[in-house]
């Protein structure tokens, strides 16, 4: 964007990865934790008894890290969507409609962490917790809140960076999907 | 417009969309959002269902399993399993005509016992068997489509992230999915080295010969791949026998590989960075597309369509098969277009209503078990069929030296090979369903 200096943008893209990376790592290791607290669990049943509430604390975990791994999905341009029509129109197409996607994406993501965050302050008002551990439910919602605004930071940047692959002529590149 | 008309205008805006590159899954929310409240009239419900949304759909203990499998698959490609798998098979086919293609079909195969994901297995074993294809003289075209049709094995046979997520859809139970895919995913890998057979025999100069390698290497080389096995019978055979709970199970199982990757020095600090970074991605790619399909899913519902859909198609009188092969041959169009995996989250909840009112002769369960697995297969091919095969993007991306329409020319026997495969499923439930 025309606003944006060279280092400015600079700046923002390394803040953006390094953001992503470190929820990365963040979401790994709630997924190694949720790992080991199952192993105990099942060992502790084996022993003497499973522990109790694993399986709230491993839905939380994995929970936490699938909102940890949102924002590397997009930097890596990581939803997949079909490319087949746009791509017999050429580059320039692709790079407008990679543009409109990536609009419609953080309009989207806005709109869900609006409403994540109204959810968030009706759990935290009504007091609700987790059926076992007695956990307060708005824990979990506040953390993972905190990781939706990353997310829609995120895909701020990545318009800004579709804008300026496009007027720099280039060809944004997108990942080929997984699994 | 009334709500069943809505939902019917859901579809082309849904489709041109997707057509437009909007990403599949913010494709449906939107679509989800705005018809929801078309159909309803105000846009207080959607707003209401959206404030739980995020957390219920991503911290959902059944939805747990995927990224603890998808971590799983990671760990086991840098636990030298691969090549251990390998290995071992080259050293029993090595020697055959097309003898390392077969090997690496076998080793795909094995990988696939403890890795749910196609992608993952294709990448992996292309890694160890393009350089030993290439070694012995093998033909670019069937290396990389011997890899790609190989790697499907990844989701062919069980641990499945595909089977997990139509499971998961279509509230069935994971352990007898599992069990239900065993054998057709044998059947694959058998049909995959006929495939090599007969191709090798027509064109003998796409392929060269290994030297046989005796007893005593071979012995060694079956042992080194104890490790495989026994993750396997941890994770398939504890989710059978009632110890884990599926979800369970893919955490011990991604602990087992894990460990493995460890003991073999692949899990450096950035190894293991670069093994949350894949399962990122696709993490977050296929829990953004669960929590589109269920907006527009619920949208879908809201305008009563599916139940007045599967009405009309049962006071048709279709003949039930009928409509299992339409639905199963517009699977293999779109699976050709479109990414095979979000195909299936968003029709599942559409098609499994319809062809569950239709009398196949099967008890429910046998029913949805059968389709889950003719739902995998066309899964599957999608993987490997031009122009959209993921796998054949994996692979080419890898084999820089072979031409995409190299490729292309190869996989055609793979992809013949497949559908009879289906033919043959759709036309014998029994294979599907005897083991459960």
């Amino acid at each position: 964007m025309a606003t944006f200096s060279q280092t400015s943008f600079e700046r923002l893209k390394h803040a953006c990865e390094r953001l992503a990376s470190v929820l990365v790592a963040f979401g790994g290791f709630c997924l190694v934790a949720a790992c080991i607290l199952t192993g105990l669990s099942i060992l502790g049943g084996l022993a003497f008894k499973p522990l109790p509430g694993e399986i709230e604390l491993v839905e939380a975990l994995c929970g936490l890290a699938v909102f940890a791994f949102m924002p590397f999905c997009q930097l890596k341009r990581g939803h997949v969507g079909v490319d087949i029509l746009i791509s017999a129109f050429g580059s320039k197409a692709m790079n407008w409609t990679q543009l409109i996607g990536d609009i419609i994406i953080a309009v989207l993501i806005g709109l869900l962490t609006w409403r994540h965050a109204v959810g968030t302050f009706d759990k935290f008002e009504n007091g609700e917790t987790t059926a076992l551990l007695l956990l307060p439910v708005w824990w979990g919602f506040a953390m993972a809140l905190v990781l939706m605004i990353a997310n829609l930071l995120v895909c701020l940047y990545i318009i800004l960076s579709d804008i300026r692959e496009i007027k720099s002529g280039r060809t944004i590149v997108a990942s080929l999907g997984a699994h | 417009m009334s709500s069943v008309e809505i939902g019917l205008w859901s579809f082309p805006v849904l489709i041109l969309l997707i057509f437009l590159r909007v990403p599949i899954a913010a494709a449906m929310l939107g679509t989800g959002v705005i018809g929801t409240f078309l159909v309803l009239g105000k846009w207080t419900p959607i707003l209401s269902q959206l404030k739980a949304l995020p957390w219920s759909t991503n911290a959902n203990y059944s939805l747990s399993i995927i990224p603890l499998f998808l971590l799983m698959g990671q760990f086991a490609a840098r636990g030298g399993m691969s090549q251990a798998l390998f290995n071992a098979a080259a050293a029993f086919l090595g020697h055959r005509k097309g003898g390392v293609a077969m090997a690496a079909v076998g080793a795909c195969a094995g990988f696939g016992s403890i890795c749910g994901s196609s992608l993952a297995t294709a990448a992996t074993m292309a890694q160890v068997a393009l350089p030993e294809l290439k070694r012995n003289g093998y033909d670019g075209g069937l290396a990389t489509a011997t890899l790609a049709a190989g790697g499907t094995l990844g989701i062919l046979i069980p641990p499945s992230v595909v089977l997990v997520i139509y499971a998961i859809l279509a509230e069935q139970n994971i352990a007898k999915l599992f069990l239900a895919a065993f054998v057709p995913g044998i059947i694959a890998a058998i049909s995959y080295l006929l495939v090599i057979a007969i191709y090798v025999r027509l064109k003998p100069e796409s392929a060269g010969q290994a030297k046989r390698i005796p007893w005593a290497e071979r012995v060694p080389a079956l042992i080194a791949v104890w490790p495989v096995v026994a993750i396997f019978f941890l994770v398939v055979g504890g989710i059978y026998l009632g110890w884990f709970t599926p979800t369970q199970a893919a955490a011990i199982g991604a602990t087992g590989a894990g460990l493995v990757a460890w003991q073999a020095g692949g899990l450096s600090k950035g190894a293991l960075f670069d093994c949350f970074k894949e399962t990122a991605v696709s993490t977050g790619m296929i829990f953004f597309i669960v929590l589109g399909a269920s907006v527009f899913n619920s949208f879908l519902a809201f305008s009563r369509l599916p139940q007045l859909g599967a009405e009309w198609v049962t006071a048709q009188g279709f003949a039930p098969m009928t409509v299992l092969i339409i639905i199963l041959i517009l699977y293999i169009i779109f699976g050709c277009i479109m990414d095979s995996l979000s195909m299936i989250i968003l029709t599942i909840p559409i098609f499994f209503p319809i062809v569950t009112a239709m009398d196949f002769g099967l008890s429910p369960e046998h029913f949805a078990i059968w389709f889950g697995i003719l739902v995998l297969m066309v899964a599957e091919i999608g993987m490997i069929t031009p122009p959209v095969g993921l796998n054949l993007f994996i692979i080419s991306a890898m084999a820089k030296d072979v031409p995409m329409r190299e490729t292309y020319k190869g996989i055609t026997p793979f992809v013949t090979a497949d559908l009879l495969r289906i033919i043959l499923l759709t036309a014998f439930p029994i294979i599907s369903i005897f083991l459960v």
